[in-house]
């Protein structure tokens, strides 16, 4: 290293600038020749290096400052004395006095071509410059990076578009005037896209590039992002002139186009618009311009399309009109979150619907019930029909719900706010009905018991979620539990289910729908059945084993039900007072009491009572024909029904016994005896016994006979009980009980919630306890207010609670 | 000099008669062009005051700020429609080394560790004028 410092450094020869010396003058006359020969595009033959080499001599030499104020002085003569009078010459009178001339046809087109023609040459003027000033920036870039660094100066290629933007774009077109080239540029440009929108093509290339030009140019030399030309002075305009337009528009659309039309229209200038800041003008403006659509268009005139009469929403709605809902919809997302307009004609839509297929349903009900009353034997009919409509209600708003979830989906794009929207109407609607939950029980009784035959698995469970979203809807779940246990209970026992699958699976889905709360008693229902098959089975090896020497056994099938879980009013007839239990004949007395004792050997300390009501019994009947022959029938009959045709085993052929006779002897319930000596002396096609004297009505005078004539061509006979053992629409009797029972229900729900809140929270003010229960409660029904009240009250008398306060009136919990 | 084959392989080396004459020089390679269209070629040529030439590869030559620009091929100049450069201020000797740093530069591009390179000492101020006028 030693050696190597020591050795010479050789001093450069005479330094890279030498060449020419420091002559200044010469080296800007050189340059300056140059630069204007490449404003000419006459550059082909200049070297590169040679004025590279010129400027880096000026500089070298301390003179670049003085370099950068000659090119600046260069360029604005070139602009002032060249470019700015091509620029004025093309434009033509009618560019800067024909402002609203739009109407005119010819004068727009006139003013079209001159505007095309002026703008073709600015948009020259400024490509050469930039790319002039690209070369010159180029030559010169040893001052930029010398000279410019050195004493903060924009670089020569700002400084010369500023000086673009201050010589050609803002001087007055002519002496007299103030117009500014870049007014007519703005002018121009907006009359063009006025014209695009009236639906005539432009020339979006050549637009675009002036905007260009308008976003290449800013305000200030620092160039920032916000001091585009574009955006100080073109594009406010440009908003400023397409509101007034939208606002016209939008004006004279709904004035006198349809929903459709305005959809339509709406949708198309959404993407025009979009599409025009892409190709015509600047991506910068989409947002904004969307926002002036937004506002302009559709936020002003949206409600009023959606409730035009005739072609709004309701129509569309009504028609399954969606790709027309799915603009309402989307026009409507655009200026607003929740949608009002929409959403409320929709509940609207809804709600009447909703009102029309409850107006139906119910319809047909008060007109026939007052006969139905009077008359026993019309009463069948009605009764079905009320059964039938009740679960076209059902079906009615199953197709409605579809509907709208269809229209949902495809049109409002599965939006939150919509669903929930009109699941409130729905809801709504449905329970106006106050038949709601009967009528939905009644529609899984139908099909769990004749409408899923043969039908696959996914049919039926398709099936029963529709009924489930119906639940959902429904407020007063506790009601539809009534109802549903009701038809539930006489499903199972009467062994009226098609299949126990389904019934499973329907429980499973109302637990998930529900809660477990509300299907424990159904599912307890389950297990008391499964239970009662063990039993009877257990029941029959007992006496098989206990061999009793009986020649006829007979047979017992038997369901042993827990009181608490099964709608006994539905059983046992609650309006009679005491209730003695029936009398059972010899042969099944003594079964009964075998069973007892076989049942209470195994469980001790349970209470049997025995439901007769819901039972059936198989009997085998001889006939005696009047030729000696005798024929068999196999009678398929309820309890009752065989208690009272085995008293006449002990009746002498020939002989009666009166209405009364049997009844002292059978000790049936009047209305179930009627009811079943209906059935076998009165229906056509099982008349067991024979009535004098012959009518429909039972009266306690008539007498009965066996009839020995009985014909049928089936060795089984079936006889039903007239009415009663089907599940139906109740009568308004019935549903004033149901409602009591459901009032007393709801009473000690009510009062239970009361008094769990006040254990755990000891003292509380009245509308915090209000609150506490109606939340509790809700999953369950709707509590009444004043019953609440009502509970309250009851509980301050019987010393569960006390008044500790008056302001607010506050409760406290006694221990 | 230590030898730098790399280098050598990518570089041609003519050692012109004529002067340093920048007219001169530029007749003489007109009419040998060693085939190559100029402009948008391969390769370009950069010349020096005294006359050597050197045939670069263009990317090899576009390190450096200024050479880039001189063959940009948008601003049609003379160097760009030629693909010939003449630097006029600067010698054979100092237009070697530029080359040689110009290839070096590119060859070692976003590479760590890199090798110095050799410089001899007398030539240190001329090549950082040279580095300066040429924007490397």
């Amino acid at each position: 290293m030693a050696m190597r410092a020591r050795q010479k450094i050789r001093a450069p020869r005479k330094g890279l600038a030498s060449s020419k010396g420091d002559d200044f003058e010469a080296n800007w006359q050189a340059l300056s020749g140059s630069l204007k020969r490449i404003h000419t595009k006459d550059a082909s033959d200049l070297s590169f290096e040679q004025l590279y080499r010129n400027a880096y001599n000026i500089i070298v030499t301390m003179r670049g400052h003085d370099l950068y104020e000659r090119v600046k002085q260069l360029e604005r003569e070139w602009l002032e004395t060249e470019v700015r009078s091509w620029v004025n010459a093309a434009i033509s009178p009618s560019l800067l006095f024909a402002q609203d001339a739009l109407d005119i046809q010819d004068q727009a087109n006139e003013r079209r071509a001159a505007g095309e023609r002026f703008l073709t040459v600015l948009r020259e003027t400024w490509e050469d410059h930039q790319l002039s000033m690209g070369m010159i920036t180029d030559v010169l870039m040893y001052m930029d990076r010398v000279v410019v660094a050195d004493h903060r100066k924009p670089s020569i290629y700002v400084a010369s578009m500023a000086l673009f933007r201050d010589i050609v774009l803002r001087s007055p077109v002519r002496p007299d005037t103030k117009t500014t080239v870049a007014d007519v540029l703005e002018s121009t440009v907006l009359f063009l896209v006025q014209l695009e929108r009236s639906g005539q093509i432009i020339e979006r290339p050549l637009i675009r590039h002036c905007i260009y030009m308008l976003e290449g140019l800013y305000e200030t030399i620092t160039e920032e992002e916000s001091s585009k030309l574009y955006l100080t002075s073109f594009e406010p305009a440009f908003l400023e002139a397409s509101k007034t337009f939208y606002q016209k528009e939008g004006q004279r659309l709904v004035e006198s186009a349809d929903a459709a039309t305005f959809c339509k229209v709406a949708m198309e200038r959404i993407t025009e618009e979009k599409e025009r800041c892409a190709s015509t003008l600047s991506t910068l403006s989409e947002s904004k311009i969307k926002e002036v659509l937004d506002n302009e268009l559709i936020k002003r005139n949206i409600a009023e399309v959606v409730n035009l009469e005739g072609t709004g929403v309701r129509n569309m709605l009504d028609q399954d009109r969606l790709d027309i809902l799915r603009s309402v919809y989307v026009l409507s997302s655009r200026v607003d979150s929740k949608k009002a307009p929409l959403t409320a004609v929709v509940q609207k839509c809804i709600v009447d619907m909703g009102q029309e297929i409850n107006t139906l349903a119910t319809a047909p009900a008060p007109a026939p019930e007052p006969t139905g009353k009077k008359a026993v034997k019309e009463k069948e009919k009605p009764m079905n029909q009320q059964t039938t409509s009740a679960i076209k209600w059902v079906d009615d708003i199953l197709a409605l719900k579809k509907k709208f979830d269809a229209i949902w989906v495809d049109s409002f794009m599965s939006d939150q706010v919509m669903q929930s929207a009109i699941t409130t109407s729905f809801s709504d609607f449905i329970n106006s009905n106050p038949r709601s939950s009967e009528h939905l029980s009644l529609f899984f009784d139908e099909n769990l018991k004749k409408g899923i035959k043969g039908k696959t698995d996914s049919e039926v469970d398709s099936l029963l979620d529709n009924g489930i979203t119906l639940l959902r809807y429904i407020k007063d779940k506790d009601l539809f539990e009534a109802y549903y246990k009701k038809h539930l209970s006489r499903r199972l026992l009467m062994k009226r289910s098609a299949s126990m699958d389904a019934e499973r699976q329907m429980i499973s889905k109302m637990k998930m729908e529900v809660g477990n709360q509300f299907t424990q008693r159904l599912e307890s229902m389950f297990k008391d059945m499964t239970i009662s098959e063990d039993l009877t089975s257990n029941y029959k090896d007992h006496i098989r084993k206990s061999a009793s020497q009986d020649s006829k056994p007979v047979d017992l099938e038997i369901n042993v039900l827990t009181s608490t879980m099964w709608p006994m009013e539905i059983m046992s007839n609650t309006r009679d007072e005491v209730q003695l239990s029936c009398v059972f004949p010899r042969e099944v007395e003594s079964v009964k009491q075998s069973f007892e004792q076989f049942y209470l050997s195994k469980h001790s300390g349970r209470k049997l009572s025995w439901q007769a009501s819901m039972g059936t019994a198989d009997i085998r009947a001889t006939f005696q024909r009047p030729n000696g022959k005798t024929q068999r029938h196999e009678l398929n009959v309820s309890t009752y029904a065989m208690i009272i045709l085995l008293l006449f085993n002990d009746v002498a052929p020939g002989e009666s016994l009166t209405f009364a006779e049997i009844q002292s002897r059978t000790r049936i319930p009047d209305h179930d005896l009627i009811r079943n000596l209906q059935s076998l002396a009165v229906a056509p096609k099982t008349r067991v016994l024979k009535k004098e004297p012959m009518s429909r009505e039972v009266k306690p005078t008539d007498r009965f006979f066996f009839n020995h004539e009985f014909q049928s061509q089936f060795t089984k006979v079936r006889i039903g009980v007239v009415s009663g053992s089907a599940n139906k629409v109740e009568n308004n009797d019935q549903r004033k009980e149901t409602e009591k029972k459901m009032n007393e229900e709801r009473g000690a729900s009510i009062e239970a919630a009361v008094v769990r809140i006040m254990k755990q929270r000891k003292t509380l003010p009245h509308s915090k306890l209000m609150s506490e229960v109606l939340g509790q409660l809700s999953s369950r029904f709707v509590p009444d207010v004043n019953m609440i009240k009502r509970r309250i009250e009851s509980l301050i008398d019987r010393e569960y609670l006390e008044r500790v306060g008056e302001d607010p009136p506050t409760y406290g919990y006694i221990a | 000099m230590p030898s730098l084959p790399a280098f050598r392989l990518s570089i041609a080396r003519h050692f012109s008669s004529s002067t340093s004459n920048l007219t001169s020089s530029q007749s003489h390679t007109h009419g040998n062009n060693h085939g190559i269209h100029p402009g948008s070629s391969e390769y370009v040529t950069l010349v020096s005051g005294d006359g050597f030439e050197f045939i670069v590869p263009r990317s090899t030559a576009c390190v450096s700020g200024t050479i880039r620009r001189m063959l940009d091929p948008s601003s049609r100049f003379s160097e760009a429609v030629t693909g010939r450069c003449v630097l006029e201020n600067m010698s054979g000797l100092v237009l070697e080394k530029v080359c040689e740093y110009l290839c070096y530069n590119l060859k070692n591009k976003n590479q760590t560790n890199v090798p110095d390179m050799d410089i001899p000492p007398e030539l240190c101020l001329e090549l950082l004028m040279a580095a300066d006028y040429l924007d490397t």
